[in-house]
């Protein structure tokens, strides 16, 4: 299963994690699981991306958009990475 | 007799554990680390028991102080028995802790807990094929109702008494890894490490190359400090100190050399144990498991189906974006005819009055022509932007959005622009300037700077507000969506250009790839989308009073002095004339260059400059739309929109990219590369539409 997960990101697409579920054949639980697992062991890193609302002003918390910010959204991506580690463990297979 | 007991964490440890010793507890910290240590005695039939509650894990790695402590407490201290706790809910995930401590300890209890939440969840778990499975005891328990908890001790207790050890079932590897597991066991089987490692173990930690294995400790004499202070509740724990004495190397050197040189890196080999154990537990999980509700498909999983399809996915957003645009069209129409006339009203009750309070004629004619033919200009496209801001609130609060923006990176891909650099251009549709500065993130500085420069071809909320004013003013229905629509799909096309043409300015690394977590689909509620609409709406009245109204008296007086001449003789008529070598080309006259010089410090400028040239206020019956309709065709309302949309977003965005990038030469670039391109552009769309016939 993490070979697997690992072999798909070697292809360099972007997936959802429900895609990524589906083409390693396990539920999107089992799949934070092991997304779990291979973050703790180095291999990936979660990352928040996107604007966050500045200091200046806060956030609804109801549509969770910056208020007092001009046009700014605080719409926020949360996806998983390869690390640099987990990068060379795919970019390399054993013969 | 000694008791360890493990568990991921929340699996209900800590309430097993506060049941069996009841006060008789001791709380102090792991020797050297932050790390919580609890031990207590109980007392069964005629024996002392010492229970350790170990830290709670995930896994057995050594890449926490919390696995660390728990591996090393079972190997050096090697309790007569392991209970494992394990959560019936999630036993896919807690096996996989067990699988480890099974191979570093051939006496342990299950704990099967949290039966009640398995039972509302539809999960089975059969404990005796469980047992089976793992070819260890299994005891059910739900500890937070005391339940089980006295049996799954009875239980340990009859294991440590046990003469002989179990056999806990043993993860079988690929045969290639073991043929190198059993290589390195050969090898370390005559080191006296044999003796206090298991074998299997010992191995695969050699061939993980793990850290931790080869030290020597001494355990210094454990000083028991059993006063209870006053304020505390519990005895404070031994003392225990382990000192570093030496790390010895293993043998294996050459042997972890010669499986280096068959591509068999540390990685590998932890990579291909941890899958392994992953395999194993889906290998025998439908044994002894029965989910009764599958996790059924939600409709977020049935639309995301076709909406994130590679081939429907591209439809539906075209469709999605469609209604977005042609919905707010057709609800802004009958809004922007009524703000129209009412601005009109207002102009001419505005000149009566200042015609009827004397009021000097410079003052009346910065009043009408400038202020209020600017500023007003702006505000009769207020209702039209916020119903605008409104669909967009909509389409982003439903969950829409973040479909929008995955769909869009896998165009990117093609562009080998990275996953990274795509997000800080979605953030950019909210704002190009926090979009720029969201590269940040970004570790590459070649990424970071071809994702700032792409940023402000990205047409920005306010920016697609005015535009989709313009559009609806020229092209009033449906044919507006088309017309937005064509625009959008312009910007895409030229980011892709651009990123193909800036990969080869500075050269980039590879992309890389990523998996998003998208959120739920959800029917957006009033709030949601009446909250974030009223600030965007605000935001874009506060400019209009303070940026636009200095802009609008610049202008005025631009357009007004020298007195007495013609307007295209005034100041601004000259500067429209300097420029009208760029516009010509374009169909442009001189106001709409002056317009677009103006737009450089905020887009919405463009409009207030539009409406004193036009001189909106001069025949108030005539709204901005109007006056715009009456002096351009179509076409060449198109190419303006073209250019209105790619050249730079405003001064703030050309601030925040040279603050950014730290470079005046990149952002000169940057400038220069918008202005070229937003009027090339502009040209191909002019010199094409004339071509097709269009006027
Ligand atoms: N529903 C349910 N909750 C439990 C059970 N056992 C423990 N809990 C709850 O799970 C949470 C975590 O338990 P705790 O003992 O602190 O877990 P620890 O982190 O492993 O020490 C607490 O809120 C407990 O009350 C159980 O069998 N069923």
């Amino acid at each position: 299963m993490l070979t697997s997960i690992m072999k798909i990101l070697a292809r360099k697409e972007s997936l959802s994690m429900a895609q990524l579920a589906h083409e390693v054949g396990c539920s999107v639980r089992e799949l934070e699981n092991a997304l779990e697992q291979m973050e703790h062991m180095g291999y990936i890193r979660n990352e928040q991306f996107g604007q966050s609302c500045s200091s200046s002003c806060s956030t609804d918390r109801g549509s969770s958009q910056c208020v007092g910010c001009g046009f700014a959204s605080s719409e926020t991506y949360t996806f998983w990475v390869l690390t640099e580690r987990g990068e060379t463990l795919v970019g390399s297979n054993p013969k | 007799m000694k008791i360890a007991l493990v568990g991921n964490p929340n699996v209900g440890k800590s309430t097993v554990f506060n049941a069996l010793t009841g006060s008789n507890q001791q709380v102090g910290n792991w020797a050297g680390k932050t790390v919580e240590r609890k031990s207590g005695l109980i007392q069964r039939a005629n024996q002392e028991i010492e229970l350790i509650d170990l830290p709670g894990t995930y896994s057995l790695t050594a890449y926490s102080q919390e696995e660390i402590i728990t591996r090393e407490y079972i190997l050096r201290e090697k309790p007569d028995v392991v209970m494992a706790m394990v959560d019936a809910s999630n036993i896919e995930r807690n096996l996989y802790l067990v699988l480890q401590i099974l191979e570093l300890s051939p006496r342990v209890v299950i704990g099967l807990n949290m039966l009640d939440l398995a039972q509302t969840a539809g999960i089975t778990i059969r404990t005796s094929e469980l047992a089976a499975a793992l070819n260890v005891p299994v005891v059910e328990i739900v500890a937070a109702k005391g339940k089980g908890i006295e049996e799954f001790l009875t239980e340990a207790i009859r294991v440590g008494e046990l003469e002989q050890d179990l056999s806990p079932v043993e993860v079988s590897y690929p045969k290639e890894l073991e043929q190198k597991i059993q290589a390195m066991e050969d090898l370390l089987a005559k080191t006296k490490w044999a003796t206090r490692y298991p074998m299997r173990w010992l191995a695969l930690k050699r061939l993980e190359r793990d850290p931790e294995i080869g030290q020597e400790w001494k355990i210094s004499t454990s000083q028991s400090r059993k006063s209870k202070s006053k304020d505390s509740c519990c005895d404070p724990g031994d003392v225990v100190n382990y000192e570093l004495l030496e790390t010895v190397v293993l043998p294996g050197d050459d042997l972890l050399q010669t499986y280096e040189a068959e591509g068999w890196s540390k990685d590998h080999f932890e990579m291909a144990f941890a899958d392994a154990k992953y395999k194993y537990i889906s290998h025998i999980l439908p044994r002894f498991r029965t989910h009764e509700n599958p996790a059924k498909p939600t409709w977020t999983d049935l639309l995301d189906r076709w909406v994130l399809s590679p081939i429907w996915g591209y439809p539906i957003m075209f469709a999605v974006l469609a209604v977005v645009f042609w919905g707010s069209f057709v609800a802004s129409a009958p809004i922007g005819d009524a703000v129209s006339q009412g601005m009109a009203w207002t102009a001419d009750v505005l000149v009566g009055l200042l015609r009827w309070g004397h009021v000097p004629d410079f003052v009346q004619s910065l009043v009408r022509d400038g202020i209020f033919a600017g500023v007003g200009a702006v505000l009769a496209f207020v209702p039209q932007i916020a119903i605008f801001f409104a669909f967009f609130s909509f389409m982003q609060d439903s969950g829409y959005l973040a479909r929008a923006a995955f769909l869009g990176d896998r165009f990117m891909q093609l562009m080998g622009l990275h996953g990274k650099s795509f997000f800080s251009l979605v953030s950019g549709f909210g704002c190009n300037v926090p979009g720029i500065m969201a590269t940040r993130t970004l570790e590459d500085p070649k990424d970071r700077l071809i994702t700032m420069l792409i940023n402000p071809l990205i047409p920005c909320v306010p920016r697609l507000g005015v535009m989709s004013a313009v559009v609806a003013a020229f092209f009033p229905g449906s044919r507006g969506s088309v017309v937005m629509l064509s625009l959008l799909f312009l910007s895409m096309i030229l980011v892709m250009f651009s990123a193909l043409f800036l990969r080869r300015v500075v050269k980039q690394t590879e992309r890389s790839a990523f998996v998003m977590e998208l959120p739920l689909y959800h029917i957006p509620t009033m709030r949601n989308v009446l909250i974030p609409t009223w600030h965007k709406t605000y935001s874009f009245l506060k400019r209009a009073w303070t940026f636009i109204l200095v802009a609008s008296i610049v202008v005025w007086v631009l357009s007004s002095y020298p007195q007495g001449v013609p307007m295209n003789e005034t100041w601004a008529g000259d500067m429209g004339g300097w420029l009208s070598f760029i516009g010509r080309p374009l169909g442009f006259d001189w106001r709409i260059m002056v317009a677009i010089v103006f737009g450089f410090t905020a887009k919405e400028t463009t409009l207030s400059t539009l409406g004193i040239l036009y001189g909106v206020a001069a025949d108030a019956s005539q709204s901005i739309a109007q006056a715009m309709t009456g002096a351009m065709t179509p076409l060449r309302a198109f190419t303006f929109l073209v250019v209105y949309m790619l050249y730079i977003p405003c001064l703030a965005s050309v601030v925040t990219t040279y603050k950014e990038s730290g470079s005046l030469g990149w952002t000169s670039f940057g400038v220069a590369y918008n202005l070229i391109l937003s009027f090339v552009m502009g040209w191909i769309v002019f010199h094409g539409g004339m071509l097709l016939g269009f006027q």
